[in-house]
């Protein structure tokens, strides 16, 4: 089984365009989270907003192909490979490379464009590109054509666990010898009129701070309202260490562990045990004991219900550990990027092991008596030798997912 | 009483040209040259064929093109539909 590493970040986020500035943003403990409002539309809610459209990135000819969240996807890809120090396009064509990512909604706003063109606009065809930009696998197909990835190019869809299930693939995948180097990661642009009235159809979500709206997610706090949606793309180049090692690549840690399993509960509502199984898998796949990790980046959206449920899957999963091992939700910050949350958080526990700190839970000055953990509340925690890290997601329909990444030993 | 606007093959051409530049940014070749020369797809031909049914308030039946059009061809697909019309 090969060893399997994190060579390349590329992340386009609420809290910053690039791994350097998403760190600034977590030392400082600072919000991403602004007020998200839309023509037509009556109700505000916060939100990670991404400010710009990515139009400069690319030629007009190909922008009518390009949904927001494909220009997001070949941005942070393009930013992953640099980091990575492998040329744009990787040179021959790649039968050895896949692209795996993760999305829950795909091309949203080119969706919700035409269905508004056609309910409201009479039209009765819609523009030739509107297929292909608004399908789910569009991200991982232009990545795929730009860097000419010839391999296995697939998109995962399993809700706000996609992307650590696409991460989890291309893991397998390397590590089983069949490929030597993967861009995986997830992406989501799903901020709209249509979407969010879908959301809160779901009565889940935070409303506005009503002193500041950078403080309406506050996962495992008393006072919690509901989760914040946002948007972005973050994709991870992972490698065969032999590969890595090949070219004299510097590598964030190994990824040594993958857990998935699912709660067969209930389409909503999450049940602890398909977390607390994705947990323990994880943890056997890396051969850890509970005792080893050093932080947990935990799913925790700031739901009433969910977070509760988490906490739970985490004492199950991690029994006397519990009390010790430092866990906290960087959602406070970025707020939920949906298809790429997983590979956010994954992003950010692989920060804070490069740095040497523990992000922290914004926000968290009254802790949920239901929600008791060995916390990392508001201030981050420096100087911090951190080992292994887990990051936990957990999707609409039940699917859940770990990973383990681990500091490399020279 | 109804009128029927005409148009002229420079009119015609002139407003491929401007859907090509507005929406993909594309100066197009020379009139009788393939359009997809200048590295525009097929998909994006048909982009440019519903701008012109829009502008023409007529269809404009994609399967008399020839399969590498020029800007000649398109102009005289328009005449055509127009005068069907």
């Amino acid at each position: 089984m090969k060893e399997v590493v994190v060579t390349g970040l590329g992340i386009v986020s609420p809290i910053g365009q690039s791994a350097a500035e998403v760190l600034d943003h977590l030392l400082a403990v600072r919000s991403g989270i602004s007020l998200w409002s839309a023509e037509g539309f009556t109700k505000t809610f916060p939100a990670g907003i991404i400010r710009g459209d990515f139009n400069d990135h690319f030629e007009k000819k190909d922008l009518p192909y390009l949904d927001r969240i494909t220009k997001m996807s070949i941005v942070a890809a393009e930013q992953a490979l640099a980091d990575a120090g492998l040329p744009s396009g990787l040179g021959e064509p790649g039968p050895r490379a896949g692209v795996f990512a993760g999305t829950v909604s795909g091309g949203a706003d080119t969706q919700t464009t035409w269905l508004h063109d056609y309910s409201a606009g009479g039209k009765q065809t819609a523009r030739p590109f509107t297929l292909m930009a608004g399908m789910h696998n569009a991200p991982a197909a232009w990545i795929s054509i730009r860097h000419r990835i010839a391999g296995p190019v697939i998109t995962h869809s399993s809700a706000c666990a996609s992307s650590g299930a696409a991460i989890g693939d291309a893991m397998r995948w390397i590590r089983a010898g069949d490929l030597d180097l993967a861009i995986a990661g997830g992406c989501e642009a799903t901020l709209n009129a249509p979407v969010m009235g879908a959301w809160d159809g779901l009565r889940a979500l935070a409303r506005p701070d009503p002193g500041d709206v950078g403080r309406s997610c506050r996962p495992f706090s008393r006072d919690r309202g509901g989760l914040v949606l946002a948007e972005g793309a973050v994709f991870l180049v992972l490698e065969s260490a032999e590969h890595a090692a090949s070219r004299g690549a510097h590598a964030y840690a190994t990824l040594s562990g993958y857990g998935i399993a699912c709660d067969a509960y209930h389409v909503g509502s999450p049940h602890s045990r398909g977390q607390t199984a994705a947990i323990t898998a994880a943890l056997r796949d890396a051969g850890l004991h509970p005792s080893d990790l050093s932080y947990i980046n935990a799913h925790a959206t700031a739901t009433p219900t969910g977070d509760p449920v988490e906490v739970a899957s985490l004492r199950d999963a991690l029994g006397d550990a519990a009390d010790a091992v430092p866990v906290s939700s960087t959602k406070a910050q970025h707020g939920h990027m949906l298809g790429a949350a997983s590979a956010m958080e994954l992003a950010v526990c692989l920060l804070a092991m490069k740095h040497g700190f523990l992000p922290a839970t914004a926000f968290l000055e009254d802790i949920d008596p239901a929600c008791q953990l060995r916390h990392v509340p508001m201030v981050v925690e420096r100087d911090v030798h951190i080992c292994h890290t887990l990051s936990l997601s957990a999707g609409f329909g039940g699917t859940n997912i770990a990973l383990v990444a681990s500091r490399r030993i020279d | 009483m109804s009128t029927i606007t005409t148009w002229s093959d420079e009119a015609i051409t002139a407003k491929i040209r401007d859907i090509a530049k507005t929406t993909f940014g594309m100066d197009l070749p020379d009139s009788s040259q393939p359009i997809k020369d200048s590295g525009l797809d097929s998909l994006a031909l048909i982009d440019i064929v519903m701008g012109l049914e829009e502008t023409f308030g007529c269809q404009l039946p994609l399967e008399r093109l020839p399969a590498n059009p020029t800007i000649n061809d398109f102009v005289a697909l328009a005449q055509a539909s127009l005068a069907e019309r």
